[in-house]
């Protein structure tokens, strides 16, 4: 049977409505040194309430999360989600099915090659080596936001080492090796970002076929 | 390297890695991700800075104790204190 995950993007720039927030919600939001990171969370937050609130067909602010130990939310009872948010836009997974899931998006900017040298396995280092130029940045980001969708689906954030697993570069992503195996559970899908961003989604599917729906916004991002 | 030496240099750092923050404006209590916005990329580019800066290489488990600059100074300073008797 079909695994369907939903996907929403939104931007972040524009003035929203944040009254449906938690207390919690809005001190964190406080708290940002930038003014542009406090309007991005809250935007943020607000839609990841709004588009939830209407899958449970509840208020958006009635939600109440819950937070794993590296401090991904979830909702107790589904449905099960990923958030994910970089420069102007906001990607949100969303599946009604009881499976691990993590997005990421990710805006190109500078980045140093050690990073790649010191926290990608051997394989990925050996892949993106092949490519110099603006194919390296765009190669270093394809493989930062698989591995980052994969993690962000464990809920491990950096305390998953980067180099215990591989993830491919190139046109068929998928997680090629995990250290302690599993790697045939899952399944990666990039979104077609377009020029200046990338993404991806990981899902432990375990056997079963993908569905990716597009449910508001467009794909590629303006910049 | 002094105390003050060492803040300056991990702020000269930080903002390089997110050039939009301004230093004067960075608390000491300020948590790199919970305040000041840096995601899991600008977390690993100010890792390899400060590899390079203080020759510090900072494994994942030590993540914690960089995570505000008040608690990533005194970690460079453990981190770069000569061992006691070696003069100098």
């Amino acid at each position: 049977m079909t695994i369907t995950v939903d996907l929403w993007l939104w931007p972040l720039d524009a003035a929203g409505d944040a009254a449906c927030l938690s207390g919690d919600e809005a001190a964190r939001a406080a708290r940002f040194v930038r003014p542009a990171d406090a309007t991005a969370f809250r935007n943020a937050r607000a839609g990841l309430r709004r588009i939830l609130g209407a899958y449970l067909d509840r208020p958006a602010a009635d939600l109440a999360f819950s937070y794993g130990p590296e401090g991904k939310p979830g909702l107790p009872g589904g449905p099960a989600f990923n958030l994910s948010h970089s420069g102007r836009w906001a990607a949100l997974a969303v599946t009604a099915e009881d499976i691990r899931l993590g997005i990421d998006i990710e805006a190109h900017r500078s980045v140093e090659q050690d990073v790649a040298r010191r926290f990608f396995s051997p394989a990925e280092i050996a892949a993106l080596a092949r490519l110099s130029g603006p194919d390296w940045i765009e190669g270093f980001f394809q493989t930062w936001t698989r591995k980052e969708a994969f993690v962000k689906a464990l809920g491990r954030g950096l305390h998953r080492p980067l180099d215990s697993f591989d993830v491919t570069l190139g046109p068929a992503p998928r997680i090629a090796r995990i250290a302690e195996g599993g790697e045939a559970d899952w399944q990666m899908a990039d979104l077609a970002t377009g020029p200046g961003y990338a993404g991806a989604l990981a899902v432990e599917a375990r056997g079963r076929p993908l569905r990716l729906a597009l449910r508001e916004g467009r794909l590629p991002l303006a910049p | 390297m002094t105390h003050d030496e060492i803040r300056r240099a991990f702020l000269e750092e930080l903002t390089h890695v997110a050039p939009d923050l301004d230093a004067a404006t960075i608390g000491g209590g300020d948590h790199l991700q919970d305040d000041l916005e840096l995601d899991s990329m600008d977390i690993l580019n100010l890792v390899i800075a400060l590899n390079a800066r203080f020759g510090v290489a900072i494994p994942e488990a030590d993540y914690r104790r960089i995570a505000t600059p008040d608690l990533a100074v005194a970690y460079l300073a453990e981190k770069t204190a000569k061992p006691a008797g070696t003069g100098g």
